[in-house]
């Protein structure tokens, strides 16, 4: 259910720390792994310049927002050298499967050495509210020596009202 | 500050904020989706009026008096007073002023609201104005939605104006999100257009399947059923996968009837089990090992098996483990074992080594040996 944003306001922000993202000349073999969930807030308000995003992008722009959560078991760099800069971000995707879709809310990990992993990977800040069906998902990006490329997505199979 | 220097803020920051407030009170009910669907006969009032308003003043009128207004502050109130008007007769000329006015959030507020208004009359020109004025995760959404808007009302232009745009990734996103919404509701049209343009390339399979998974929400049956074919006739067993499972996600036992009743054994089939096995573990498990048992024995049933197993350790790793532990070794893959191993390991190091610990000897056990927790990043 909408509301009327004269009627209400929302209560979380995030404060997230923008990390400088270093690029690495080689693109890292990173994964999303494990358990992975999102929560949106009821409430959503409509935001003129915006919220502060993380990672790839530092705002996205007028639209309506609510207070929303993102978690992961383990984001792994399986590769053997260390990975650049990191995008932990929710996104609508029109249909399951689908390559691309609106990005709701992005958040910046740091890079990851060879090998490692972060464990218990939470994300807490606002996301656009589409007011739209779509299908979820989770998609972790790095940041390259040409740029943002993804890396990898969970989907959830159940199309929800985001 | 000085007093009077303090007064003189505060009066031209009530001057701007009245002014935006005057029109964007106007625009709210449009933007208000509560109130979307109710409140169209309450908003077309205002509208009238302050399109008259701009009709008193003509356009190159008032460009001549914001010319001629010096103080920024006034300029801006002054816009705002006929602006919805501007926008409705010429909203790439308002757009442009806008952003030619010095960055604020209201201004950029004003610019939002703007660009929607100027969507639902002329959607190409909306796009072209964002394609010219935005960018990043704020154009990537904003061309989508326009797009979309675009398909329903002419599926057929749209595509024509997205394709003929450089290849980008904000212009891919909108293409694919348009063919989805226009096959939707004229999947035929959108499929022609598909095999039609051999122009469009590399972007050929990700738009059929869109356009698919389109059709698939309206008629899945007859979508799957075109699917394919389709997929036969271009070696892509993959595309045929991904329509049964938009199926799966609105009616799984539906679509795994169909999908044993109707395909017989092969690529096609393997990799729509794979898809299914996905759904069956994300959404009910246990359903999905009885289905297992419906699947042609080999190949078919492994890559099935392996898929489910694999996806439902990210949910429930120790019910994945256990059920893992009673298939015949030569069922599951080392790499679907690698994975119930690792999120067994990361949910329950004990109980996980417990698992471990109480496989026979076989390939099941050679895997899971192989899964240490490596180092963790603090």
């Amino acid at each position: 259910m909408k509301f009327n944003i004269s009627q209400l306001t929302i209560a979380a922000t995030a404060l997230l720390a923008a990390v400088s993202a270093v690029p690495e000349a080689k693109s890292a073999d990173l994964t999303l792994d494990g358990y992975g969930s999102y929560n949106l807030g009821d409430f959503d308000r409509y935001y003129p310049g915006g919220t502060r995003q993380g990672g790839r992008y530092r705002n996205l722009g007028a639209d309506y927002y609510r207070s929303a959560e993102i978690e992961i078991d383990a984001v792994q760099n399986h590769s053997s050298y260390r990975s650049g800069a990191l995008s932990f971000e929710l996104w609508a995707m029109p249909y399951y499967g689908a390559t691309s879709g609106s990005v709701l809310m992005t958040n910046s990990l740091r890079y990851l050495k060879a090998g490692r992993f972060f464990n218990g990977v939470y994300c807490r800040g606002t996301a656009i509210s589409l007011d739209e069906q779509a299908f979820p998902e989770l998609d972790l990006w790095e940041y390259t020596s040409s740029g943002w490329s993804f890396r990898d997505a969970l989907t959830f199979a159940d199309e929800e009202w985001l | 500050m000085k007093p009077l220097t303090q007064l003189a803020c505060a009066a031209t920051i009530a001057l701007i904020s009245g002014g935006g407030g005057y029109w964007l009170g106007k625009a709210q009910p449009g933007l208000t989706r509560a109130a979307q669907g109710t409140t169209g006969a309450a908003t077309a009032a205002p509208a009238a009026t302050a399109r008259n308003e701009v009709a008193a003043l003509s356009i190159s009128d008032l460009r001549l008096k914001l010319d001629a207004e010096k103080d920024p502050l006034a300029r801006f109130k002054l816009a705002l007073q006929h602006l919805e008007g501007w926008v409705a007769r010429n909203p790439a000329d308002a757009l442009d002023w806008l952003v030619s006015q010095p960055p604020s959030r209201r201004r950029d507020e004003v610019v939002r609201m703007a660009l929607k208004q100027f969507s639902e009359t002329d959607a190409r020109g909306a796009a072209e104005w964002a394609m010219k004025n935005l960018s990043g995760g704020d154009l990537n959404n904003s061309l989508i939605a326009i797009a979309n808007q675009w398909a329903n009302e002419n599926g057929q232009e749209a595509a024509a104006w997205f394709l003929k745009l450089p290849a980008t990734r904000e212009r891919d996103a909108a293409v694919e999100n348009m063919f989805f919404a226009w096959a939707s509701n004229e999947p035929a049209a959108a499929l022609d257009f598909i095999g039609a343009n051999p122009d469009i390339g590399t972007l050929s399979p990700t738009l059929r399947r869109a356009a698919l998974a389109g059709w698939a929400k309206s008629d899945p049956e007859a979508a799957v059923t075109a699917s394919l074919a389709t997929a036969r006739t271009l070696n892509d067993p993959a595309q045929f996968a991904n329509t049964l499972a938009n199926w799966a996600t609105m009616d799984l036992q539906a679509s795994s009837q169909w999908l044993l009743a109707k395909v017989p054994a092969g690529d096609p089939r393997t990799a729509a089990a794979r898809e299914l096995a996905a759904i069956y573990a994300q959404q009910a498990p246990a359903a999905g090992v009885t289905w297992l048992e419906k699947l042609a024995a080999g190949e078919e049933r492994n890559a099935a098996a392996s898929t489910l197993a694999a996806e439902w350790a990210r949910v429930g790793p120790a019910e994945a483990a256990k059920w893992a532990g009673t298939q015949n070794s030569s069922v599951l893959t080392p790499e679907a074992v690698s994975e119930i191993s690792q999120n067994f390991l990361r949910k329950d190091p004990a109980a996980f080594e417990a698992w471990r610990a109480a496989l026979p000897p076989g390939p099941t056990k050679d895997a899971a040996d192989q899964v240490g927790a490596g180092p963790e990043e603090k």
